[in-house]
């Protein structure tokens, strides 16, 4: 049986994140930041009655921050008992990707490397699979 | 038939704990029928439906204890110390049983030595336990059927309450919170969209029962709080018993509500308070008497609800803390200083008994006194969110006062503003809020680091923005001082304390942790989340030391003289004055009775201290009035001030030119502060008389006159200015003046030549002759004395003879 994905944008790259670990996917609301904290923490928003803590993805990947809108939207998942949001450009679909199309992690860039669990392709296309649970353990990157 | 069994087992261990209190109360009184029948109903009770169920164990303990009682009933017997024991025991061995019985475990049989115990007391003995059960061997131990047999296999046993798991009813609170910010969301958005009265009508309902909800869960949690004290007499009573004391435990407000968690936390804290009473507190019966007090003692146990917050009160009628004795153990361990402890508060030297290691016991017995504990039971109430408070009696008892959070997932907390964000912190960690701008609070720079200067305390100050890490870095506007679970004291600058929360605290993510600045995060009804700050956490990230003492600037004055350095004090007018230290003796808080307008000044008489208070122009408001002590070497005056601010370091003095009481202007953080003239007030007192006449002060001569006006009402004037008054003519040689009615003035009119010594006072106004003066002139009469007593003081005379 063929796994579910979701599509998604994040960090300018097309990526495949395994719905089993995705609760939702929403918009962002109003975000308060929390100072000392790491950079890839993008602060704390309300969803409902639970805050979830937003993951700036593009900094554990390339260092770079990015903008926070409103709309922008946000993957929800549990992890360790804390709600977290990832921050994506774009949510496209949830397609099934049969297991022999993804292949091994190899040759992605070093920001992505901690992440990266496979490399998927649909419709000669490049996905990176990508572990939302690796985002919130990846070593904090030195701010270049 | 399992059914009736459950039943019987659930009703058993009911009544058991409803009757432990009325096995106490018999103890006490044997002769109190009413408990004694209580026990006797259990008892025969059980005995009836052991019989039924077929459970021959408990049957033959219930029906020997119901024997006895109801010999005791009959009063064939009296109830003495040694029978309750027995019956005690065997009513545990009861419970016991009955709980293997639910559990299916085992309780050793050596149920026929309990039941001898009691044929023996029975018999007239008078019988130990120890002795009997000394006996008991091994073989008669292990030999007895292990467990209360029953034929069929029983079925797991069922609680016939309703259990949930916190979980649940943790998922269920955050479901009532979630239905609350989506109210106050569509109460906005209602708000702007101005709804039919109809819909408007319908959502008020509806909020109403989100509201009532919301309560209704929250009790959920609950519990009577009787389930906690439930335990306690027994205890009580066991260990008083060990100690060979009488004492009476009442319990009030058993049906206060307190969290189910918070029992748990709050039953060792509770315990060792309780214990604590006994031994310590509670004195042994002879000395009771000898102090008047009866022999059997009370301690008070009692809960009650005082809005957010159970106050559980432990108040004892025994000896109270004796502060001299821990203070002096306080010294003796090095905790704090000789010279600091001359300073501390009455409230600090007591809250000494919460230091570790520090005990007033003079023996170490199984109970307490190791010098481990009141830390201990202060902290783990402060993790609960609560506090702790002691009100000493010495001699008649000690108080000790719990204040408990209603529930543990609710922790009232202050919201703070730095850097334009809002945080959170634990009310329970906050001591105290200081505007910067009262004056109360300077921040110094000493060796890198800040530090606070609060009314004569200095602690270590952080910023909180710099800890944060804010870019723009704002001035502190309001400083917190803040006291951790543990740790030192501290102050906390921030930019303002907005409001007072309830907060739902929850834990943060590891990634929010990992910064030791957070203990968790909330989400207000604002819907706008918040960070929980950590003030251990802060104190770390900042480097409070532990090691930082706080000093107190008073008892820092170990330096050889404080002459370059002076206090700072607010005058009653609100103005910022200093005195220097060198003629400061001392600072004291008088009562406001104390102080009293007499004889043209306002005069202070405390504790055998007596003299001129200045710079109050009104009695004293409130209860008490704050005094610095000035010696000139005789004489003591006193200065009323609103407060004591600080010691500051005296240097580049501007002198000042217009007199009056001011010795010059000092620079202090940008302000001018006038520096008082020691001198100036010296005088000031001075001229308002010197309370006592001083025995070498020069002698006036008054000549006698008919109407009495030299004695009645020039001699008070005198005397008042510091001279001694003789009226006898034999004093009259010795005299350094003389004062005479010019009407007494030979009748020619002529007046006799001066002597140089001699003062003619005038009945009309006027001038009359060089050594005369109007009567009234006061200013003139006491300069012209004055002169006279310069020119013939006793030395003088002496050296002219």
């Amino acid at each position: 049986m063929n796994d579910l994905y979701l599509l998604a944008r994040i960090a300018g790259s097309d990526v495949a994140i395994d719905t089993r670990q995705v609760e939702s996917v929403v918009s962002a609301g109003e975000t308060i930041s929390v100072p000392a904290a790491p950079r890839q923490i993008a602060g704390l928003f309300a969803l409902r009655s639970r805050v979830v803590t937003l993951i700036d993805c593009s900094w554990t990947v390339s260092g770079t921050t990015a903008p926070i809108e409103a709309g922008t939207n946000v993957v929800i998942s549990s992890i360790g008992g804390h709600v977290y949001g990832f921050l994506a450009e774009r949510v496209e679909d949830v397609v099934a990707i049969a297991p022999d199309r993804i292949g091994p992690p190899g040759g992605v860039a070093p920001g992505w490397a901690d992440v990266v669990c496979g490399i998927a392709t649909l419709d000669d296309r490049a996905l990176l699979v990508i572990s939302l649970e690796k985002f919130v353990h990846a070593p904090e990157r030195i701010a270049a | 038939m399992d059914e009736l069994l459950e039943e019987f087992i659930a009703e058993t261990r009911d009544t058991l704990k409803a009757i432990e209190g009325a096995l106490i109360d018999w103890e006490r009184d044997p002769s109190d029928r009413g408990t004694l029948d209580g026990i006797f109903r259990f008892v025969h009770t059980v005995k009836g439906s052991c019989g039924f169920l077929d459970l021959p164990r408990l049957t033959r303990l219930s029906h020997a204890a119901e024997d006895i009682l109801s010999a005791v009933r009959d009063g064939e017997i009296t109830a003495t110390t040694d029978l309750v024991s027995c019956v005690l025991t065997i009513i545990d061995r009861i419970s016991d049983v009955t709980e293997a019985l639910e559990n299916g475990t085992s309780v050793v049989d050596d149920d026929h030595l309990l039941i001898d115990q009691l044929a023996t007391l029975r018999a007239g003995k008078q019988v130990l336990p120890e002795v009997i059960l000394a006996d008991v061997t091994l073989a008669e131990v292990t030999q007895q059927p292990a467990r209360e047999r029953r034929d069929a296999a029983r079925p797991v046993s069922r609680n016939r309450s309703v259990r949930l798991s916190l979980d649940l009813l943790d998922e269920l609170m955050s479901g009532v919170s979630d239905m609350v910010l989506a109210r106050n969301e569509m109460a906005r958005r209602l708000r702007d969209s101005e709804p039919s009265v109809e819909l408007d009508q319908l959502f008020s309902r509806l909020s109403g029962s989100i509201a009532e909800m919301r309560d209704r869960i929250g009790l959920v949690r609950l519990q009577p709080i009787e389930r906690l004290f439930v335990s306690f007499p027994r205890m009580v009573r066991d260990v008083a018993q060990d100690l060979g004391k009488d004492i009476t435990l009442e319990i009030m407000g058993g049906d206060v509500e307190i969290d189910r968690e918070m029992v748990e936390l709050v039953r060792d804290p509770l315990t060792h308070i309780l214990r604590n009473a006994i031994d310590h507190g509670i004195e042994n019966a002879v000395t009771r008497v000898a102090s008047g007090k009866p022999a059997s003692a009370t301690i008070r146990l009692s809960a009650q609800q005082a809005g957010n917050q159970i106050v559980i009160e432990v108040s004892d009628d025994g000896c109270g803390i004796d502060v001299g004795k821990l203070v002096g153990r306080a010294i003796a361990r090095g905790i704090i200083g000789a010279d600091e402890a001359a300073q501390m508060s009455p409230r600090d030297k007591l809250e000494l008994i919460f230091e570790p290691g520090l005990s007033t016991a003079d023996v170490v017995t199984d109970v307490s006194g190791r010098g481990v504990g009141m830390d201990i039971v202060r902290h783990r109430i402060e993790e609960t969110g609560g506090t702790i408070e002691l009100r000493n009696a010495p001699g008649r008892g000690l108080t000790v006062l719990l204040r408990l959070p209603l529930t543990l997932s609710i922790m009232p907390g202050l919201s703070i503003q730095s850097g334009g964000m809002l945080f959170a912190i634990p009310r329970s960690a906050v001591v105290e809020i200081l505007s910067m701008r009262g004056g109360q609070v300077r921040i110094d720079t000493a060796g890198g680091a800040e530090i606070a200067a609060i009314r004569g305390t200095r602690m270590a100050f952080v910023s909180l923005g710099r800890v944060l890490g804010h870019a723009a870095e704002e001035e502190p506007q309001t400083v917190i001082v803040v006291r951790p679970a543990a740790g030192r004291r501290y102050a906390l600058g921030v930019a303002a304390v907005i409001d007072h929360e309830e907060l739902v605290v929850k834990p943060a993510p590891p990634l929010l942790m990992a910064s030791g600045l957070y203990a968790g995060l909330s989400l207000p009804d604002s819907g706008r989340p918040i960070m929980l700050l950590d003030a251990a956490g802060i104190a770390n990230i900042a480097g409070v030391s532990d090691q930082f003492e706080e000093v107190r600037v008073v008892s820092a004055e170990g330096q050889p003289s404080g002459e370059g350095r002076a206090l700072l004090f607010q005058c009653l007018t609100g103005v910022r004055k200093a005195i220097r230290l060198s003629v400061l003796d001392r600072m004291q808080e008088v009562p406001a009775s104390a102080i009293q307008h007499l004889g043209g000044a306002w005069r202070m008489s405390c504790d055998g201290h007596h003299g001129v208070v200045l710079c109050l122009t009104a009695a004293p408001a409130g209860e008490s009035a704050k005094l610095l002590r000035l010696i000139d070497g005789t004489q003591t005056i006193y200065i009323a001030v609103e407060d004591m601010l600080d010691i500051i370091d005296l240097h580049d003095i501007v002198h000042a030119v217009g007199g009056g009481a001011c010795e010059g202007v000092i620079d202090h953080d940008g302000e001018q502060i006038e520096l008082i003239d020691a001198h100036g007030f010296f005088a000031q007192a001075a001229a308002l008389g010197p309370a006592l006449a001083v025995r070498d002060a020069p002698l006036c001569y008054l000549e006698k006159d008919d109407g009495g006006w030299m004695a009645n009402v020039l001699r008070p004037l005198l005397e008042a200015a510091g001279y001694r008054v003789t009226q006898d003519p034999a004093d009259r040689a010795a005299a350094a003046a003389e004062l005479i009615a010019s009407g007494s003035i030979t009748t020619d009119g002529q007046i006799p030549a001066a002597t140089g010594r001699v003062l003619y006072l005038h009945e009309a106004p006027g001038r009359h002759g060089d050594d005369t003066v109007y009567r009234y002139d006061r200013a003139g009469l006491l300069a012209a004395l004055e002169w006279r007593v310069a020119q013939n003081s006793p030395s003088a005379n002496k050296d002219a003879a």
